[in-house]
């Protein structure tokens, strides 16, 4: 760099400081960055309001006001109530495309010999690495470098950072952007002004040539169905029941009713497993193998996994209905997110009694909230007789 | 089930795990009475990078393994990120304590090099197999 090169490199950052300071600071995952580039930009002409997008992991927030991740990565965010959990905000899905050279038709990254197949890191990339199980070991490439994965031959990546080749939708869950404003940020007000610019019509039609709209949630049946009404049997680590501050498995009983009260670890009506905890419900109706899934579980923080079983007795033999599931849908109105599971899956033909288990499974002894584990508020029963 | 053990993680088959097998220094301590009595079982030096939380049920354990997001270094020098459900029958080992010899655990692993990536060298979710004996 010349002398006066440098000077001006000096002059430029002096003019930038100030308005960098007071730029209102956003930090998105990499997948999720380049989809809020152009919806920032209108935030600002809008707005007046400058805007600074940090890339990265949105936990820690690292100062940002206001954080967008998958759900898988905000989990302990929210949950520890350094984002508010009132604020998160579904802004839409994005899918997972497989890249290939044009014209190789490959129909799974799974199959590909003789290449190394890139694949995004961290938390939001965990279930499409798992989908490439199948691929000899050393032929995964793990980042979270935009570049490198966009410019890879072979690669699984979200649609937004996919490069050139043919791209074919993937067979993984969609990430689900989710923003959040930050608890305690001094700009906590600007980030609730661009949260509520991210939800408007403008922002929508903006991010929709990146984000695809939410699905609709499919509501109960036109049968009020039950939910369940007593609890059987139940059990959380004692390092679990000693951490936590919600252990009432009674909590489960009846329809959901959890909610946030404001505040960090503020919740009523829902219990958290713990590691690896679980409860016995009986459903006081016998649930049967109907069309579509036959049992809905309420679980109040993001898509924390839980993992169900059933059977016709509360001391079992239980059957294996679904192992961690993520269990984060959102739609029907209610606080909790949820889930469904469907009685084929044993298979069995009815039960009474259903067991729902933690299926996050985090280390009681790292956990640093009162709501480790899946945070369960209710448990529907679908078809039923 | 108390004092030092060695924990040993054999993925399943279909995993391709980059080694057969990945073991840990554990310890052993009895994990509450009530509402039903369990077992705690962490990694040696840093308990809740590794760790178990078991129900004692009839002469067998059942419960949650968990890493955090950091994974869990092996002997082997690879590092290991588990969820899983375990369960298996406890025998009577060499000294007098219990131990499993022969385990199961239901739910995702995924493996990488000492300072790697979850899951650069695999991941899957699967049943997998492992040993719980005392040291």
């Amino acid at each position: 760099m010349t002398r006066a090169t440098a000077l001006l490199a000096l002059a430029l950052s002096a003019l930038a400081g100030p308005a960098s300071a007071d730029a209102l600071r956003v930090r998105a995952n990499e997948a999720f960055a380049p989809c809020l580039r152009p919806v920032l930009t209108a935030f600002t002409n809008e707005t007046g309001r400058a805007t600074v997008l940090d890339v990265g992991a949105p936990d820690p927030p690292r100062g940002a006001a206001l954080v967008v991740g998958d759900d898988s990565e905000m989990t302990r965010l929210l949950e520890g109530g350094r984002a508010d959990v009132r604020t998160a905000a579904d802004l839409g899905d994005l899918p997972w495309v497989t890249v290939a050279p044009p014209g190789t038709q490959v129909r799974s990254l799974a199959s590909v010999t003789g290449a190394r197949v890139a694949v995004l890191g961290g938390a939001a990339g965990r279930v499409a690495r798992e989908s490439l199980a199948g691929l000899p070991p050393g032929s995964l490439v793990v980042s979270r470098d935009a570049a490198e994965l966009s410019s890879a031959t072979y690669a699984l990546v979200p649609r937004s950072l996919a490069g050139p080749g043919d791209h074919v939708r993937a067979d993984v869950t969609p990430l689900v952007a989710t923003a959040a404003v930050v608890v305690g940020s001094p700009d906590e007000a600007g980030a609730r002004r661009l949260l509520a610019f991210l939800q408007g019509p403008h922002a929508r039609a903006v991010l929709g040539a990146c984000l695809d709209a939410r699905p609709t949630a499919v509501g109960a049946t036109g049968v009020a169905a039950p939910y369940a009404t007593a609890v059987a049997d139940w059990w959380v680590p004692a390092c679990s029941l000693a951490r936590n501050g919600y252990n009432n498995p009674a909590e489960l009983v009846g329809p959901p009713d959890a909610l946030n009260l404001g505040g960090r670890d503020n919740y009523r009506g829902l219990m958290s497993l713990g590691q690896g905890g679980w409860v016995t419900l009986d459903m006081g109706a016998t649930v049967v193998n109907g069309p579509g899934a036959d049992i809905r579980i309420y679980q109040a923080t993001s898509n924390e996994e839980v993992t169900v079983y059933a059977s016709a007795s509360a001391s079992g033999p239980f059957t294996l209905l679904g192992l961690r599931e993520p269990c984060g849908r959102r739609g029907l109105g209610t606080f909790s997110n949820f889930c469904e599971f469907d009685l084929a899956a044993g298979p069995l033909a009815e039960a009474r009694f259903l067991k729902i288990e933690d299926g996050e499974i985090y280390p009681c002894l790292s956990g640093d909230t009162l709501t480790e584990g899946a945070d369960i508020d209710a448990v529907q029963a679908l078809n039923f007789r | 089930m108390t004092g030092r053990y060695v924990l040993q993680i054999t993925p399943a088959a279909g995993c391709r795990a980059p080694i057969a097998t990945f073991s840990f220094p554990m310890d052993a301590a009895a994990g509450g009475a009530a509402p039903k009595p369990g077992t705690q079982v962490v990694l040696t030096g840093d308990p809740g990078g590794l760790e178990a939380e078991f129900l004692n049920e009839a002469q067998a354990l059942r419960g949650g393994v968990g890493t955090t997001a950091d994974g869990a270094l092996a002997n082997e020098s690879l590092r290991l990120w588990i969820r899983v459900i375990a369960s298996g029958p406890v025998v009577r080992a060499n000294d007098g304590r219990g131990e499993v010899r022969s385990g199961t655990m239901m739910g995702y692993v995924a493996f990488g090099g000492a300072a790697g990536d979850e899951g650069e060298l695999g991941s899957c979710s699967a049943t997998h197999t492992f040993v719980l004996g005392a040291r």
